[in-house]
C-alpha cells in the first residue's frame, strides 16, 4: 500500500489523464487551461489554451492519441497532435446550453459523452461527411445537471449520475457507429436513450461518480450522502454501503470483488465483496502509507513557511498536517496500470495539487 | 433577588455554559466539516454563471438540508449547505443589552471590512449575528480544516472579546461616575446631597 | 415587468420538482389519515398510551415501552419507524416523536450514552442524529447540553458519514 510517486503542483487539479505509455499527463487547473507534463522530468510540454471558462473534464484517447476536453464554456474540443508535435483543438457541436461538466471517450474511442447542466449528456460522434464532431442529446429522464457519466465496454451503455440523486444505465446506441451490442443483464434491444435501469440513492445526495465493473455486468455509483451503491442487474442484488467518512468523488474498479474510492475524505479506501456482500475495507491514511520519498526535514520546514506560512510552533498545536497524503480533497482517480488480474496501479489528483500514484 | 442569590445564579450559569462550550464547539466542528465538501459548480438556471447556489437558492436539489446547533436559546449556529457554498451564521450571545449593543457595534465593525476576512459575508442572516459565506473557491484556494479551525476560533474570541469589552465599559463607567461624584461631593457639604451622592454612587457602581 | 417573474422553468417538462426528492417508493412512516389520529390522540399527553391509533401500531409499541420504563427500548422502536416526510399533515406527528426521542434521550443517563450508541446500527444512528439536529433547531423545549452530549457520543461511533446523510437526506424528521 504504497504511494510510488508523489508529485506537488503549485496548484490545485480538477482533473487529470495519461497517454497511452503514461509518459505524458495533461492535468486540469483550476482555470481555463489544460497543462501537458512529462511524467519524469516534469517539464511543461505544452498548453492547451481555447477554452475561456474553467476546464472541467478531459480524457485521453490511449490507442488514437485524442484528447477531449470540456469546460463551464459550454464547449468541447477535440485535441490531435500534429506531427510536429503541437496539439490542434476541433471543436465539437455540443448544442448544450448549460456548462459542460464530464467528459469520457468510448471504450472503442469512436464516441465520447459529455454530461452538463443543461440536464442533458450529449453523446459526440465523427460525422465523416461533415469532417465534424457532432452529438445527439440523451434526455429522458435526466432532471438536473449530470455530473457524471462511465461507458460499458460494449461501447453502447452509458452509466449517468447527476444531482437529481439518480443513476442511470441509458443506451448510448448510434446507428452507422455502433454495431448491434450483444446481449448483457442490462437488456437486449437497445435503441438510443432506452432507460436500461434507475436507481435511487436512498439517503439523497447528487451522484458524484458512476462506475461499470470491468465485465460491466456490476455498476457502482456514490453518492454526497458518503454511501457506495452497487448493483447488479443480473441477480437484481442492490447494496449499499453507508461509510463513516465523508462522501467520495472518484472511484475506479480493481476486478470484479475490489473498488477504490477517494474524496473528500483525502484518502483512497477499499471496498471489496461480490452480489450483495459488499463492505468497506480499509482507507489508505498514512498509518498504511509509507512516503515515496524520504525529503529532508528541515527542507520542507522551508518548504511550508515558504508556500503556507507555516511556522514549525503552529504546526506543533494547530496540526496543519492531515494525517493523509493528500491535503485536500481527491478530485480524480484513474486506472494507472493494468495486469492480467486488473488494476495494479492507480492514480489520484487533487486539490491540493498532488498526483500521487499508488500501488494496489 | 438578592445580589447574593443573582451572583450565585450567574456562576452557576457560567459554570454551566463552561460545561457545554466544548461539546457544543465540538458539535460545530463535526458538521462544519461536513458541510464543507464543495465542489466548483456552475448554474443550471443561468448561462454561464457560477454563483453560491445557497445565495440564489434557485436549484433546489443542490440543496442540502440546513441544520442548526444551539448551546441554549441565546447562542446557536446555523449552517446552511449547498454543492457549491455554505453559509454559517453564528448568533452571539447577547445576555442583557449592554452585550448585544456591544455585540451589534462589534460585528458591524467586521462585516464593514468584509473584503478583509474573504469569508465574512456583509450581512448576516435574519435571527443571526453574524454571517459567514464559504464558497468552493475558498476551500481550493484555502485548507478545509483551517477554516473550520478559523470560524470555531472566532466563536471562541467573540464571546471572550465582548465580555471583556463589558467589563471594561463598566470599569471605565465606575471611573467616571466616581470622579464625577466625587467633584459633586467634594463641593457640596450638605449631609442629604452627601447621602443622594453616596446612593447615586452605589447605583453607577453596581446598579 | 411582470414576465420577468414567471417561473419558466417550472414549466418545462423535465423540471427536477420538490416532488422528485423522494423516490415514489419511499413509503412513508405514516399516512394522512395514520398522522392526524396520530396527532389528535396524543396531543398534550404523549406519554399516555393513545387508545385509539391502530395506524401505527409500531409507534404505539415505543411509547407503551417507554411508559413501562425501558427508554432503551422505546429508543431502538423509535428509531426502527421514524415519523419522516414533507407535508403539513406530518407535522404535529413529526412533533409528537421528536418530542418522544428527546424525552427518551434526557431521561437516560449521559453516562450510558456511548453503550446505547454502540449497540445501535448505522441506520438507527443516521435517525438518532436526525432527531438531534430536529432537537437543537428548537432550544427553548429542550435540554442542550444533555443533546450534545449525545451529539459528541454519536459522532466518535458514526463519524462525519452520519452527518453527511443528515444533511443531504430528504426524509426529514
Amino acid at each position: 500500500m504504497t504511494s510510488i510517486t508523489d508529485h506537488l503542483f503549485p496548484f490545485g487539479i480538477a482533473a487529470h489523464a495519461y497517454n497511452k505509455d503514461r509518459s505524458q499527463v495533461a492535468v486540469c487547473l483550476d482555470t481555463s487551461d489544460v497543462h501537458i507534463y512529462d511524467t519524469t522530468s516534469w517539464t511543461l510540454l505544452t498548453k492547451l489554451t481555447e477554452h475561456d471558462e474553467l476546464v472541467t473534464g478531459i480524457d485521453w484517447a490511449p490507442e488514437t492519441n485524442r484528447i477531449v476536453t470540456c469546460s463551464q464554456d459550454r464547449n468541447a474540443y477535440v485535441w490531435t497532435q500534429e506531427p510536429n508535435g503541437t496539439w490542434k483543438p476541433t471543436l465539437v457541436l455540443l448544442r448544450i446550453n448549460r456548462a459542460a461538466t464530464h467528459v469520457r471517450w468510448s471504450p472503442r474511442e469512436d464516441k465520447f459523452a459529455v454530461a452538463s447542466g443543461a440536464r442533458c449528456v450529449a453523446i459526440c460522434y465523427f460525422e465523416e461527411d461533415n469532417d465534424w464532431w457532432v452529438s445527439k442529446h440523451l434526455k429522458k429522464p435526466i432532471r438536473s445537471t449530470v455530473l457524471c457519466v462511465d461507458w460499458h465496454p460494449n461501447n453502447v451503455l452509458l452509466a449517468v449520475g447527476g444531482a437529481d440523486m439518480r443513476a442511470y444505465v441509458l443506451s448510448a446506441y448510434i446507428k452507422g457507429v455502433d454495431s448491434k451490442p450483444p446481449p448483457s443483464p442490462w437488456g437486449e434491444k437497445l435503441p438510443f436513450n432506452t432507460i436500461c435501469a434507475e436507481y435511487v440513492n436512498p439517503a439523497g445526495g447528487w451522484i458524484h461518480s458512476v462506475a461499470f465493473s470491468p465485465s460491466g455486468d456490476a455498476l457502482a455509483f456514490t453518492g454526497h450522502d458518503a454511501c457506495i451503491t452497487l448493483a447488479y442487474p443480473g441477480t437484481g442484488a442492490v447494496t449499499t454501503i453507508p461509510t463513516d467518512r465523508l462522501p467520495y468523488l472518484s472511484m475506479v474498479w480493481i476486478n470484479e470483488h475490489r473498488l477504490v474510492a477517494a474524496g473528500h475524505d483525502c484518502a483512497p479506501a477499499y471496498f471489496e465483496g461480490q452480489g450483495d456482500q459488499w463492505q468497506f475495507v480499509k482507507a489508505l491514511d498514512a498509518k498504511e502509507v509509507k512516503k515515496a520519498a524520504n525529503t529532508n526535514s528541515a527542507f520542507n520546514m522551508f518548504k511550508q513557511m515558504d508556500s503556507r506560512g507555516i511556522t514549525s510552533k503552529n504546526t506543533a498545536e494547530g496540526k496543519t498536517e492531515l494525517s493523509t497524503l493528500h491535503q485536500n480533497t481527491i478530485t480524480m482517480v484513474r486506472a494507472f496500470r493494468r495486469s492480467s488480474e486488473g488494476v495494479s496501479e492507480f492514480s489520484t489528483s487533487g486539490v491540493d495539487g498532488r498526483l500521487v500514484v499508488w500501488a494496489v | 433577588m438578592t445580589a447574593n442569590s443573582r451572583w450565585r445564579n450567574t456562576v452557576q450559569q457560567q459554570q454551566q455554559q463552561s460545561n457545554t462550550l466544548r461539546p457544543y464547539l465540538a458539535a460545530v466542528r463535526s458538521t462544519l466539516t461536513a458541510a464543507l465538501c464543495l465542489e466548483n459548480f456552475s448554474s443550471q438556471v443561468v448561462e454561464r454563471h457560477n454563483k453560491p447556489e445557497v445565495e440564489s437558492g434557485s436549484s433546489k436539489e443542490v440543496l442540502l438540508n440546513p441544520v442548526c446547533i444551539s448551546r441554549n436559546e441565546n447562542e446557536r449556529v446555523l449552517i446552511e449547505p449547498s454543492i457549491n457554498s455554505v453559509r454559517v451564521s453564528i448568533r452571539v450571545k447577547q445576555a442583557d443589552e449592554i452585550e448585544a449593543i456591544l455585540c451589534h457595534k462589534f460585528t458591524g465593525f467586521l462585516t464593514q471590512r468584509a473584503e478583509h476576512f474573504v469569508i465574512l459575508r456583509r450581512k448576516p442572516v435574519e435571527g443571526y449575528s453574524i454571517s459567514f459565506l464559504i464558497t468552493n473557491f475558498h476551500t481550493q484556494q484555502m485548507f478545509k480544516h483551517k477554516l473550520v479551525d478559523f470560524i470555531i476560533q472566532f466563536m471562541e474570541e467573540v464571546d471572550k472579546e465582548i465580555s471583556e469589552m463589558k467589563l471594561s465599559l463598566n470599569v471605565r463607567a465606575r471611573t467616571v461616575a466616581e470622579s464625577f461624584l466625587l467633584q459633586v461631593g467634594r463641593q457640596c457639604t450638605d449631609v442629604s446631597i452627601g447621602n443622594a451622592t453616596n446612593f447615586l454612587f452605589f447605583y453607577c457602581c453596581y446598579g | 415587468m411582470a414576465f420577468r417573474k414567471i417561473d419558466v422553468d417550472s414549466i418545462e417538462e423535465d423540471f427536477f420538482r420538490e416532488a422528485d426528492f423522494l423516490p415514489a417508493d419511499a413509503a412513508f412512516a405514516l399516512s394522512p389519515d395514520e398522522a392526524q389520529s396520530l396527532a389528535q390522540t396524543t396531543a398534550g399527553e404523549p406519554m399516555s398510551v393513545p387508545v385509539c391509533c391502530e395506524g401505527s401500531p409500531s409507534y404505539l409499541t415505543f411509547l407503551r415501552a417507554f411508559a413501562s420504563g425501558d427508554p432503551k427500548a422505546a429508543l431502538v422502536k423509535a428509531l426502527t419507524s421514524p415519523v419522516y416526510g414533507s407535508g403539513e399533515h406530518l407535522d404535529a406527528a413529526k412533533a409528537i416523536a421528536g418530542k418522544t426521542v428527546i424525552d427518551i434521550l434526557s431521561a437516560t443517563k449521559s453516562t450510558e450514552a456511548a453503550s446505547i450508541v454502540a449497540t445501535l446500527t448505522s441506520e438507527q444512528r443516521d435517525w438518532l442524529l436526525k432527531y438531534l439536529y430536529r432537537g437543537f433547531a428548537h432550544p427553548e423545549s429542550v435540554n442542550c447540553a444533555t443533546l450534545l452530549t449525545w451529539h459528541e457520543k454519536l459522532v466518535e461511533v458514526a463519524g462525519s458519514g452520519a452527518i453527511i446523510r443528515v444533511l443531504t437526506d430528504r426524509r426529514t424528521v
